[in-house]
């Protein structure tokens, strides 16, 4: 896993020996992992495995202890969330975090700001803003359509759903031009319907926006929906990887994670 | 008449405060109590270069408004390490330095006695003198540093703000740059906040550390809790409100040996009734938290 994959890509996200404790409990320990472009990578394991501390790490928001991760060959272990946003890498957070005082429309807006546009002096550029605001307002709408959000462009961010915030966070961080999103739990707290939703919307970005995906899922319906590529994480340590079938129907697998001793894994 | 243009100039030096505070507390979601630090820094840079070296208005205010953006920017280096709770105690912290620095360097704001003999700002050759002159003055101050406001808040730049204020980190895995931008903020929010500082000292031709101390901090964030923050009116309704209300309860016609204390407790339950109602304060988009 560590060169090319089949058709002859190299990784997009690379991370090697990670580790990382919070005091005497050790989260993850020598953690390898590989994503590659154009795929749904699904990462599963039972809770306190150290899903959501290893994708904290990959975005930036904690530092390992040791190890690398780097993005586009790029080593951006000590880079700031921010900066790994800028190299294309986007997270969704298991609890979401939209921008409740913003109109909805805003909240995809500001994803589509550039480093110039957080100037003072942009504050001055009246001519430039008013032509950019423009081309933002019919880009924010492009983005709110695509993920179905479109009537609710006037809403304040914090009337939506929390379906509807999934959404539109996701619509945010396409905006941003999100090369590979890091989604915790995105069908977590949903409705079934929603839940659908989520998965075709899932598909419909890798497939449409030329965007890779890693996610971190209990829901197993949703994991064989979309996962072409699992990791299963337990106590801290990558248990097993492989195909759906190589890690799904493992019996060690079954039995760390549903207890299960035979039958199949929903 | 004087009374009322002279509380139409303070309402205009504070519209100024509040309009400069807001983009710090209603934009940025830091919630400073420093902001008459800034103030008094404006206010000192005034009265020392045109009292000691006669320097006019017009050379002075540039000054006053680099002084506060150097100052807001060293502050925000030091202070931005910290975020909510930890913020709020390091700008109490550097109000009370900025107090105990004009207090006791008295070699340079001559401490405790003030300074007093402040030349009125001169504009064009015209000395502003007389109160309805004054008036004009501030006026005119006021608006300019509204219309600054304004466009400053319809940007992309308070839009950035806006979405840190609302979630840091969600703000972060859109490129946005916290540290960077809240420094940003603070270097505007001061050096705005010196221009009513250099009004004042020219108005009232005395200053002394009294006028900037940490219940005028206070204040200028109530101002804002109070009419409301994250938009433009916000802060104007609060100005109103908080500074036509102890005049209006002068005329209340409470007894003497009680009517202060009872205008002060009249004023504090008002305040704690419209926060408890209006989380928004009066006309705000944000609430402070």
């Amino acid at each position: 896993m560590n060169g090319t994959d089949r058709n002859g890509r190299a990784p997009l996200l690379l991370a090697r020996n990670i580790a990382k404790s919070f005091g005497d409990f050790r989260a993850l320990r020598d953690v390898d992992v590989t994503v590659f472009p154009g795929r749904i990578t699904a990462f599963v394991g039972p809770n306190g495995a150290g899903k959501t501390t290893l994708f904290h790490i990959l975005s930036g928001n904690l530092r390992p202890d040791r190890g690398r991760v780097l993005l586009d060959g790029v080593d951006i272990t000590r880079f700031e969330p921010w900066r790994i946003a800028w190299m294309g890498m986007g997270k969704l957070y298991q609890d979401v975090r939209i921008f409740e005082g913003l109109s909805v429309l805003d909240n995809v807006k500001a994803a589509l700001l550039e480093p110039s546009d957080y100037s003072i002096l942009s504050a001055f550029r009246l001519r430039r803003f008013a032509a950019a605001e423009r081309t933002r307002n019919d880009e924010a709408m492009h983005y709110l359509e695509y993920v179905g959000l479109g009537e609710f462009a006037k809403k304040r961010g914090g009337e939506l759903s929390f379906g509807q915030q999934k959404l539109l966070a996701i619509a945010r961080l396409l905006a941003h031009g999100s090369r590979l999103l890091l989604l915790d739990e995105p069908t977590a707290a949903l409705s079934p319907v929603m839940t659908e939703n989520m998965i075709s919307l899932i598909r419909k970005i890798t497939e449409e926006q030329n965007v890779s995906v890693a996610l971190i899922e209990h829901n197993m319906r949703v994991v064989r929906n979309l996962a072409s590529y699992i990791y299963f994480l337990h106590e801290g340590t990558v248990f097993c990887h492989g195909t759906q079938s190589c890690v799904l129907e493992n019996p060690e697998v079954r039995e760390l994670y549903m207890g299960l001793s035979g039958g199949r894994m929903e | 008449m004087n009374y009322l243009l002279h509380i139409c100039i303070m309402l205009a030096i504070y519209g100024m405060l509040a309009s400069s505070a807001n983009l710090l507390i209603g934009y940025s979601g830091l919630l400073t109590m420093a902001h008459a630090a800034f103030y008094g820094l404006g206010a000192y840079v005034y009265a020392l270069l045109s009292l000691h070296f006669n320097w006019p208005f017009w050379a002075t205010l540039p000054c006053a408004v680099a002084a506060g953006a150097l100052v807001g920017w060293l502050f925000g280096l030091a202070a931005l390490r910290f975020r909510n709770e930890t913020f709020v105690l390091a700008t109490i912290g550097f109000q009370m330095i900025v107090y105990v620095v004009l207090y006791n360097w008295t070699g340079l704001t001559r401490g405790p006695y003030g300074i007093s003999g402040i030349p009125h700002p001169a504009v064009f050759g015209c000395r502003i003198e007389t109160v309805p002159q004054f008036f004009l003055f501030a006026a005119v101050m006021f608006l300019i540093v509204l219309g600054i406001s304004v466009l400053l808040c319809r940007s992309s730049f308070a839009l950035s703000l806006k979405a840190l204020r609302d979630n840091e980190a969600a703000a972060q895995t859109l490129g946005i740059p916290p540290r960077r931008q809240y420094i940003r903020a603070m270097i505007v929010g001061s050096a705005l906040a010196a221009i009513p500082g250099v009004c004042f000292a020219g108005y009232v031709t005395y200053i002394d550390p009294t006028s900037f101390t940490l219940q005028e901090s206070i204040f200028i964030a109530s101002i804002l809790l109070v009419g409301g923050s994250g938009n433009i009116k916000g802060p104007l309704c609060g100005v109103l409100f908080m500074l036509i209300l102890p005049e209006v309860m002068r005329f209340v016609g409470l007894p003497d040996a009680i009517a202060a204390n009872m205008r002060e407790i009249i004023y504090g339950l008002l305040l704690i009734v419209l926060m408890y109602f209006r989380p928004r304060g009066l006309a705000g988009e944000y609430a402070v938290k």
